[in-house]
């Protein structure tokens, strides 16, 4: 007797197997997010909650557990803290993963005429008498099991580690444009608001509070050290040389140009007066002029 | 009336370091005469001695002339012409004056110290600015500073 699955070579169930006819028979789609493709726009907002709510539990366990606690697990327990969520959590999310594909693909089928048929045909068949085998029937069910369980597993660990990646880059990019807004936006303007309060109100408070303290403790001691410090007394002793230097240097060139000017004004004098004796010496030489 | 050589000090260098020798020379011929004796009577509470007197007397006479001829002799100018950037020099402008030179131009300076004053005028038509005592003791008084920058 040939099983009905064999006859259309789909997801047919067979007469005997009417018992986990539930359970799906087609392939499962592949696990490599790489090669499934991108997300669909619907999935996306829940695999999304979901990582975040991974990321959320990781964060807590993390906080909760005592230090001593952690190093103690963490030497005894061959999985890391921080590897994830759980191999039952993952087959959890597998299931859910296949029930609700299911549940489309039963919805899809339902609207469909031939497939009403075929179901009831299936329901039909099974009533059938010698076509309850329940031993074999048990065994293939569990087997079938089993191997959906291996896949929901699989299917739950990609779809929890495509949910971590998606949630970790959410959180990413959510941190960085709130830092970039705050600094663009945000911190100009609580700075700008806040300088002229903390100029007019909160540095002077300071200043008046820090003062006496500054005065009786600090000073002496800076005073102390820089009145010992060689270094700084070459550097004042040099300070001094420099001014006095210029000083001098200026008295100097001062008496100088005046060295040179009192000495051309008594040469101009000295010149006038020749002049003057020239021109006295020249008239009286001079014989009269012949008026007539 | 000859050109003057502008490398020697004119007559306002002269008298203003002359002016500053001699507010020294006079603080420290009042310090030499008086402090001795005011430290005396701090100390032993007693008349100053007239041998005391006389010694600090006769020292604070001489420091004038010790002033002048050390300080011309040895770096070749006194605190006035260190103050001003000139200096005492031989003829040849380069060597420091003699101790001889260096006492008798300090000696005939102070003994006839209105003459020397009179003696200054010169400097204003000679050549190489130099006053009647530097003629006959064969000084000049240059510029230092403007020597050592050229």
């Amino acid at each position: 007797m040939t099983t009905g699955s064999e006859q259309s070579g789909g997801w047919w169930p067979a007469e005997d197997d009417a018992a986990t006819s539930w359970l799906p028979e087609r392939e499962l789609p592949p696990l490599n997010p790489e090669t499934a493709g991108p997300p669909t726009n619907n999935a996306r907002p829940v695999r999304l909650a979901l990582g975040l709510a991974i990321l959320a539990a990781e964060r807590l366990r993390a906080t909760a557990r005592p230090a001593a606690e952690q190093e103690a697990s963490t030497a005894a327990v061959d999985r890391p803290r921080n590897a994830g969520p759980s191999a039952a959590f993952e087959t959890g999310v597998g299931l859910l993963q296949q029930t609700a594909a299911e549940a489309r693909e039963v919805a899809r089928r339902a609207m469909d005429r031939p497939a009403r048929l075929a179901s009831r045909t299936a329901t039909w068949a099974s009533r059938l008498p010698g076509a309850n085998v329940p031993r074999r029937s048990l065994w293939r069910s569990r087997e079938r099991i089993d191997r959906m369980v291996a896949e929901a597993r699989d299917r739950g660990a990609a779809a929890v580690a495509e949910s971590r990646a998606d949630a970790t880059a959410f959180v990413q990019t959510t941190v960085n444009d709130a830092i970039a807004w705050a600094q663009a936006q945000a911190i100009p303007q609580i700075v700008d608001g806040l300088v002229p309060h903390l100029v007019d109100s909160v540095v002077p408070r300071i200043i008046d509070g820090a003062m006496p303290e500054i005065r009786s403790r600090v000073l002496p001691v800076v005073i102390d050290d820089l009145t010992n410090d060689p270094q700084v007394r070459d550097l004042m002793v040099e300070q001094g040389r420099g001014v006095v230097g210029e000083a001098a240097e200026h008295l100097r060139n001062t008496t100088a140009s005046a060295d040179d000017r009192v000495e051309s004004a008594f040469r101009r004098l000295a010149r006038r007066s020749d002049e003057q004796s020239s021109d006295v010496d020249s008239d009286q030489s001079t014989p009269p002029a012949n008026t007539g | 009336m000859a050109v003057p050589d502008h490398h020697y000090a004119g007559l306002v260098s002269r008298i203003s370091a002359l002016g500053v020798d001699l507010i020294v020379v006079a603080a420290a011929s009042g310090a030499v005469r008086v402090l001795p004796e005011v430290v005396w009577k701090t100390v032993t509470h007693l008349a100053t001695p007239h041998w005391l007197s006389m010694a600090f007397g006769l020292a604070a006479a001489v420091l004038p002339f010790l002033y002048f001829t050390l300080f011309w002799w040895l770096p070749g100018q006194t605190v006035g012409q260190m103050l001003m950037g000139i200096a005492v020099r031989r003829n040849n402008g380069h060597e420091d004056p003699t101790l001889v030179q260096a006492a008798l131009r300090s000696a005939f300076g102070l003994a006839l110290f209105p003459l020397w004053i009179v003696g200054l005028l010169p400097i204003l038509w000679d050549s190489k600015r130099r006053a009647w005592h530097d003629k006959v003791f064969r000084t000049v008084v240059p510029y230092v500073s403007r020597l050592r920058k050229s």
